[in-house]
């Protein structure tokens, strides 16, 4: 796409941020590259215009916080992420980190703000909703006591609706009393009729239409050399069993 | 580990510099094509088209 004449700009979502930040470079483009949706690692940002997309670290903060608000004692939690080289998961996760612990930056919590990671987790699905499901399924059965998932993207909701489904009804009671936790990324598919459902706790949204809808105009802005903020964020939208029916913006 | 699929949705922009409009094209490339939340930037991006 880069080498083809017609093309003036190009937005990326990279799904490994060195793998593509390495191509930018050998390719060298001669026209605008910005990236959309997840970005690349802080230290690579030289290599595009400008990011498009959710300010990843607030999603997970604020699924962090969904957790806390619960059990503001702490417990244990384990984390759900997608491919380990996307960006945008790993900022959501350092987010849920963070609020969850009242620190910054900790790599893994091991009891700061009452917090501890089980052992096996952080679990990386590469995106796949049945395999988050059976990852969860396995944390659960060597932790029964666990206190909070946090599900990092939408996948094992989204990705496998009936499986996840299976899974959670059992936890229903504990779910809506706030003893168990699950605070999960995305607003797709079923996602918001499991929360109609009480099978997750809260759900923070992305808005990709709106990403989508953005992209061209910023590309265009980028092409005729106007003033293009760093980064432009899209909006979340939050949802639990008692907002589903407003929670999505329109 | 899936690969970079390349390419959901150009939009094509008329440039309208010089004797003759030039199709270019706006490239969006994303993860993957199987998954909801891409089709929906697709979406995003057919309505700005």
């Amino acid at each position: 796409m880069l080498g083809k004449s017609d093309t003036v700009a190009i937005a990326i979502s990279p799904s490994n941020a060195k793998l593509i930040a390495q191509t930018i470079k050998t390719a060298n483009p001669s026209v605008p590259v910005m990236t959309l949706d997840a970005d690349l690692a802080a230290e690579d940002s030289a290599l595009r215009k400008t990011y498009l997309g959710t300010d990843n670290y607030l999603m997970g903060y604020r699924i962090g916080e969904y957790i806390k608000e619960k059990k503001p004692n702490g417990g244990t939690v384990c984390t759900i992420q997608g491919n380990p080289g996307a960006d945008n998961i790993l900022r959501r996760a350092q987010g849920t980190r963070d609020a969850l612990s009242g620190q910054k930056g900790l790599p893994a919590l091991k009891g700061e703000g009452g917090w501890t990671e089980v052992a096996g987790c952080p679990v990386f699905t590469n995106d796949d909703g049945a395999k988050g499901v059976q990852a969860m399924t396995d944390i659960l059965a060597a932790n029964p006591k666990l206190d909070a998932f946090a599900i990092e993207g939408g996948w094992p909701l989204f990705g496998a609706p009936q499986p996840y489904r299976d899974l959670f009804k059992p936890y229903a009671d504990r779910i809506a009393s706030g003893d168990f936790v699950i605070s999960a990324a995305d607003t797709i598919g079923d996602e918001v009729a499991i929360a109609r459902e009480g099978l997750v706790t809260a759900l923070v949204g992305q808005r990709p239409f709106e990403m989508g809808y953005k992209a061209p105009g910023v590309m265009i802005d980028l092409i005729e050399g106007k003033q293009v903020e760093d980064p432009v964020f899209t909006g979340l939208d939050e949802c639990t069993k008692d907002t589903v029916d407003t929670c999505i913006q329109k | 580990m899936k690969k970079l699929s390349l390419l959901i949705a150009a939009a094509a922009l008329a440039l309208s510099a010089g004797p003759a409009l030039a199709k270019k094209q706006l490239v969006i490339v994303v993860k993957g094509l199987d998954n909801p939340f891409f089709e929906a930037i697709n979406q995003g991006c057919q309505k700005w088209n």
